[in-house]
């Protein structure tokens, strides 16, 4: 599947989810009598009884000096902790990216929401059950009876398969990364370079005090497009009332030809390409935004070559003079629409009356 | 999730169906003592993670735009090497000048008209002379007189041509000399211009560079204020977390100590431990 289908597929899925977690928080209000859980709370007995059982026979031979073999029981016993230890670390992290699931679930699709391309389907569900939104279970397992492979499973109420966690991995991933994906929150940076090139960008004092300074939307006079002759180009637009607006147009390019404009947004994209260890919050922000105007996507979970990158700093620029910077601008007053016309009318009647005058 | 974790810690600390911990009411005090702080503990780290992890790709993200300003800085530029020598527009005018004075010719032609005019009124008052029968003196005297006033005229002539030459070629020498400091005069406007122009260039574009050098510096430092910051909001992070885990896990070593010397691990229970203590098998 392309990936931009894959995208609407997920914007779509993230819907019903969002649809069922508001239908379980309606029910909510008539379910207060009842006492059942959304979610199950982890049943750790199943995993830590036989690890318990054995910690307690090998601590009762240590400390009674009836162990066959001290030093082996030692190791056992450390690993039973440390897997306590492990699956603490485990909680922790699934905690750190629960208690902003909601927002990123908010703004899913926007800067700073959750990348719907990025993130798996299942990771949807299995961090909304685990955040209490949704209802489900969640166990801990040691896959192959091996105590290096604990994991979290997660199901559906229904007992539906969601996903499997690996803990190891996931405090792996923990260390840089969330478990979703999320589209990197530009907007201030973008701001502040419009706020930060006043010789682009014109800005207006606000009031009386002088460092309060607000963007208009225009640009200065040099970004202005104009005419062979040297001129203004002019776009006059019916504005309604018999109103006609006056409106320059905004030279881009002339814009992305600067060499501040050039200057920040490379500095802006090279933060992106540093910021995560890979490359998934820049695949983020190109599949979400800047496909808006490329229409040209990247694969998920793959790092990009130089080329890529150098293609993304591009695109950004690209992007950035389509979506934030406006067409055209207005430039003075409204004013009355056939203005020169009325007056001529007034000169006549003047002509008229005195012509009447002369003849009586 | 609170709710999960709980029972992740009672079962560390409460005894599974079939094995005799032995845990007493005793122990049962540090064991809730140590699970709430290691669910505060979690919770605590879990926020603190999520921030270290903020701070660090705020970092990184910071690093990646310094270095994308130190690659876009400017190249120290020479602003006077646009400077061009003018010397070529300063010209030898030597050649402009002549001497008129040179080709002064003396004027003959109307010398010889008036000679011949005095010959032809010579030759007139002869005839005139004959005819009247006058004497051979007063011819003489006539053709003396009339030679006298032949060479009068001309000598009248040649200086009138002489002195106009002189004048021409005085106005000419003149004209020449005008002409010339004029060129001398165009020669260094051009060359002064030229220095002028150089000058000013040379001003602009160091003021160029030197307003975007410091735009670039201001933003240099603002960026590297900004990755400090970030770093020690990492480190706070980082301390918050470690703060927690560790605060966690005295709790539940603490509450597994607790647990160790109420006899929670003493073969035949915690009552058996206090038996066999009061007994004195314990000491």
């Amino acid at each position: 599947m392309a990936l931009k289908e894959k995208l609407l597929e997920n914007k779509k899925l993230n819907e019903q989810i969002k649809f069922a977690i508001s239908e379980s928080q309606s029910r909510l209000a008539f379910d207060l009598g009842e006492s059942n859980s959304k979610v199950q709370p982890i049943d750790f007995a199943d995993l830590f009884n036989p690890l318990v059982k054995l910690y307690s026979e090998l601590q009762l031979n240590l400390q009674n000096g009836t162990s066959d073999n001290p030093v082996a029981d030692r190791k056992v016993v450390d690993k039973i902790l440390g897997s306590v230890q492990i699956i603490k670390t485990g909680l922790e992290n699934l905690a750190s990216n629960t208690e902003v699931w909601n927002e990123m679930m908010q703004n899913a699709g926007l800067m700073g929401g959750l990348d719907l391309i990025g993130t798996p389907v299942s990771r949807f569900l299995a961090l909304n059950i685990l955040n209490g939104d949704l209802a489900g279970e969640v166990e801990v397992k040691m896959v192959d009876n091996d105590l290096n492979k604990l994991a979290f499973e997660i199901h559906e109420k229904d007992g539906g398969f969601v996903e499997r966690i690996f803990i190891n991995k996931l405090n792996e991933l923990s260390e840089d990364q969330e478990m979703f994906l999320s589209i990197p929150n530009t907007l201030e940076q973008n701001e502040n370079f419009k706020f930060s090139s006043p010789e682009i960008f014109e800005v207006e004092q606000q009031g009386s005090d002088e460092a309060n300074q607000a963007l208009t939307g225009g640009v200065t006079e040099t970004y202005r497009k104009k005419k062979k002759d040297g001129s203004l180009e002019i776009n006059t637009k019916d504005i309604g009332n018999n109103l006609v607006q006056d409106f320059y147009i905004i030279d881009k390019e002339a814009i992305g030809d600067s060499l501040q404009f050039n200057t920040e947004m490379d500095k802006i994209t090279s933060g992106l390409l540093e910021e995560s260890r890979s490359f998934d919050q820049v695949t983020s922000f190109n599949n979400n935004m800047l496909a808006t105007v490329t229409d040209f996507y990247l694969n998920p979970y793959k790092a990009l070559t130089d080329k890529q990158q150098l293609k993304f700093q591009e695109d950004y620029k690209k992007w950035y003079l389509e979506t934030q910077i406006g067409v055209e601008f207005p430039l003075g007053n409204p004013k009355p629409k056939n203005v020169e016309q009325p007056q001529e009318e007034i000169v006549e009647e003047q002509v008229d009356e005195f012509a009447e005058f002369a003849e009586n | 999730m609170e709710e999960i974790l709980n029972i992740l810690y009672e079962l560390l600390f409460a005894a599974p169906e079939g094995v005799n911990m032995g845990i007493a009411p005793l122990v049962a005090g540090a064991i809730i003592g140590g699970v709430g702080k290691i669910v505060g503990g979690i919770f605590g780290a879990a926020r603190a993670k999520r921030q270290r992890r903020a701070a660090a790709r705020e970092k990184r993200r910071l690093r990646g735009q310094l270095n994308s300003l130190e690659k876009s800085r400017q190249k120290i530029i020479n602003p006077y090497d646009n400077f061009k020598d003018l010397s070529s527009l300063a010209k030898d005018l030597s050649g402009k000048l002549s001497n008129p004075y040179a080709n002064l010719g003396v004027a003959t032609k109307g010398a010889e008209i008036q000679m011949e005019q005095t010959d032809i009124a010579l030759a007139n008052t002869l005839d005139t002379l004959r005819a009247t029968g006058a004497s051979a003196g007063g011819a003489t005297a006539l053709a003396q007189a009339a030679l006298q006033s032949k060479k009068g005229v001309a000598a009248s002539i040649e200086n009138q041509e002489a002195q106009n030459e002189k004048l021409r070629a005085q106005g000419q020498a003149q004209l020449e000399q005008m002409q010339m400091q004029e060129g001398i005069r165009v020669q260094g406007v051009q060359i002064g211009e030229g220095q002028r122009m150089q000058q000013a260039d040379a001003q602009g574009r160091s003021f160029a560079f030197n307003a975007q050098e410091r735009r670039q510096d201001s933003k240099i430092q603002y960026t590297r204020g900004q990755i400090s910051g970030a770093q020690q909001r990492e480190t706070a992070a980082y301390n918050r977390g470690t703060q927690a885990i560790t605060g966690a896990i005295t709790g539940a070593f603490g509450a597994v100590g607790d647990i160790a010397s109420a006899g929670g691990f003493y073969k035949g229970g915690s009552a058996q431990y206090a038996a066999d203590r009061k007994a004195g098998k314990i000491i």
